[in-house]
């Protein structure tokens, strides 16, 4: 099939956002867009139904193409293996050369029995917590292994902290809805529906070294309304070829990729394996819904304002799945990069045993320091939804233009906080190649543009980030907040609305910063230029804090010009 | 550039920082583990932070 050029490739993902109605409508006649977010994650007869219907649409030819890679059940785990985090106690030793030792007993039958002797350690960075040292992906021999029955009786011995099959998790929203004239309501609306980010923003503004880790599709940190505020890593030196820092990564500048092990976090093209489109766009969406540039005359606005963006990419572009393996190891990351703030817009149902494997994670990024926010999902059922179900997880639903629970959104009493996922305008990757079949489909049902690179989608991945912003904003006031502390300021300061569904409080960014100001004293204005070192010398210290520190500080310090690097002495 | 923790003694405990950087501000963050990951004791810890000739310190606390 022919590549489209960078041009049509951008153009045909931003077709989304300005589509005409009459484009729209057969659409809707079978589904919204809203309902192909929720099918995405639900991989389920609804939405196989859906995806029938979508195609249904099409030209007969393009139908047939589109069904032809698109599977029919798709794949729940990937082959061959389960994932396990070992207790301290736990009867299994992994050993150099990748086998397993097992002492005699329970665990060492069941690993015989289903050929489970070699492992791969989760997160492979050196060097790597002992803590860490005991997230294992166990591999089996057989070819008719059975990960499910293997997890099951490996849980069931009480020996583990977690045993899953490495199952596949889905992004919770990918299909743009319909064509309006681009508008960020969610920031302000006259009528309400906003989370009142300006008001906070007349408060505070997010601070650069507040980091929102961004666990999706890719982040393209070269999108103009982005580049500025991307973290990046202040111990790589770029393309050198050398982990300058020591973390176990090499060139890992702007985050990782945990879905192709390598230092380019950017999207590429991801056939989700149920609708059959690309869905490489979406993590760009979400990264600039929580912090685009703000105030700079591009874009749109980010909710932190000018926090920094960490791009976690977990999804695997040959077979479009997400795997729980790219996603624990991406937890570890955000732990030892010390990210602020873990933002999830993607979830699964709670097969065995991954309730208690999110759980561990999330345990241990907080007790790192990082808060996890996540979606609630998009089936419109209380059913709960992993990892944003875990307890510590700050679990957001979605919210819509008229106030009220968006008709996607899941909810129930676990769901901790609302916020607009509905017609939200974002950031879309630039010079990213789209296939022809997903280019033909945003064609003919959304319409072209040719130039934005923004556009609208709706879900509770869109909520998920916006949250999240609003989260590094807090902690960007008072950085000695919890993890817990901060997720209490935002759900003690939300709104009340009588939604028909519970989804928690409505997040007001206003009321969150305001709280925190009136608590810390900090002085409201804009976040002041970096300060310059004094008396003329080259670097100077800004401040330790928390100091006392348990179990981390930050040190901040100020340039007068470029630093090289100091010439290595032994140590 | 470079930052480095030390003990009380001068012995060196982690290095933070070993790499160049644009001027403006910058902030590293030390999760009180020393250069092989393992969690260090409570005590005063020394932070020196190299550039250009120049050197900057300050204490940490660390209070677990």
């Amino acid at each position: 099939m022919k590549r489209p050029s960078l041009l049509l490739v951008c153009a045909a993902v931003c077709a989304v956002v300005c589509a005409p109605p009459r484009a729209n409508a057969s659409l809707r006649g079978g589904a919204s867009p809203r309902d192909s977010a929720a099918a995405a994650t639900a991989g389920s007869v609804g939405s196989r139904s859906l995806r029938e219907r979508m195609l249904a649409a099409l030209p007969p030819q393009l139908a047939a193409a589109a069904r032809a890679r698109t599977t029919a059940v798709p794949p729940r785990y990937a082959p061959g293996e389960v994932l396990a985090i070992l207790r301290e106690d736990t009867p299994l030793t992994p050993l150099s050369g990748g086998t397993l030792k097992a002492d005699s007993g329970p665990v060492a039958a069941i690993l015989q029995k289903h050929g489970l002797d070699r492992f791969a350690y989760l997160y492979q960075a050196e060097p790597a917590k002992a803590l860490h040292r005991r997230y294992l992906e166990l591999l089996s021999s057989r070819p008719d292994f059975d990960p499910e029955a293997a997890a099951s009786e490996l849980r069931a011995t009480g020996l583990f902290r977690a045993v899953i099959p490495n199952y596949y998790v889905r992004v919770l929203s990918t299909i743009p809805n319909d064509p309006l004239v681009p508008q960020q309501w969610h920031i302000h609306s006259p009528g309400g529906a906003d989370i009142h980010l300006p008001e906070a923003w007349d408060l505070a503004r997010g601070a650069r070294t507040t980091t929102i880790a961004i666990m999706d599709t890719g982040v393209d940190y070269t999108h103009p309304d982005l580049a500025a505020t991307i973290w990046t890593n202040p111990g790589e030196i770029p393309d050198n070829g050398v982990d300058d820092d020591g973390n176990g990564f090499i060139d890992d500048v702007f985050g990782w990729d945990f879905g192709g092990n390598d230092s380019v976090p950017l999207p590429e093209p991801t056939i989700d394996p149920t609708l059959g489109l690309d869905i490489g766009f979406h993590g760009t969406h979400v990264a600039g819904i929580a912090s685009a540039v703000t105030n700079n005359g591009e874009g749109g606005a980010g909710a932190s304002w000018g926090c920094s963006i960490m791009a976690l990419k977990v999804s695997d572009p040959v077979t479009g799945e997400i795997p729980d393996a790219a996603v624990a190891a991406a937890f570890v990351y955000a732990s030892d990069m010390h990210a602020d703030v873990l933002s999830m817009s993607f979830g699964a149902p709670g097969d065995p045993g991954v309730p208690e494997f999110f759980q561990t994670l999330v345990d241990d990024a907080t007790a790192s320091g990082v808060l996890c926010v996540a979606a609630a999902g998009n089936d419109v059922t209380s059913t709960l939804s992993y990892p944003a179900a875990s307890n510590g997880v700050l679990a957001v639903g979605a919210t819509d233009e008229t106030n009220a629970r968006a008709d996607f959104s899941n909810f129930g009493p676990w769901v901790d906080a609302g916020a607009p996922g509905s017609q939200i305008l974002s950031s879309i990757c630039q010079n990213y190649e789209i296939d022809f079949l997903s280019q033909l489909f945003y064609i003919l049902f959304f319409g072209w543009d040719g130039v934005s690179p923004y556009m609208l989608a709706d879900g509770t991945s869109m909520a998920c980030p916006l949250a999240a912003g609003v989260c590094a904003l807090v902690k960007s006031q008072v950085p000695s907040l919890s993890p817990q502390q901060l997720a209490q300021v935002i759900i003690d300061n939300g709104d009340v609305v009588p939604y028909d569904q519970p989804i928690g409080k409505k997040v007001n960014a206003f009321k969150a910063v305001q709280a925190v100001v009136a608590r810390t004293g900090v002085e409201p204005g804009p976040t002041p230029p970096p300060p310059q070192p004094a008396g003329g010398r080259a670097i100077g210290l800004v401040d330790i804090v928390p100091n006392p520190s348990n179990p981390r500080t930050a040190i901040r310090f100020a340039l007068a010009r470029q630093a090289l690097c100091v010439p290595r002495c032994s140590m | 550039m470079r930052a480095e923790v030390f003990d009380v003694a001068g012995r060196h405990v982690r290095r933070l920082l070993d790499g160049a950087l644009q001027a403006g501000l910058h902030q590293v963050v030390w999760d009180g583990a020393d250069q092989s990951g393992r969690t260090v004791a409570s005590g005063v810890y020394t932070v020196r932070v190299e550039s250009a000739g120049d050197v900057i310190s300050g204490k940490i606390v660390l209070a677990r």
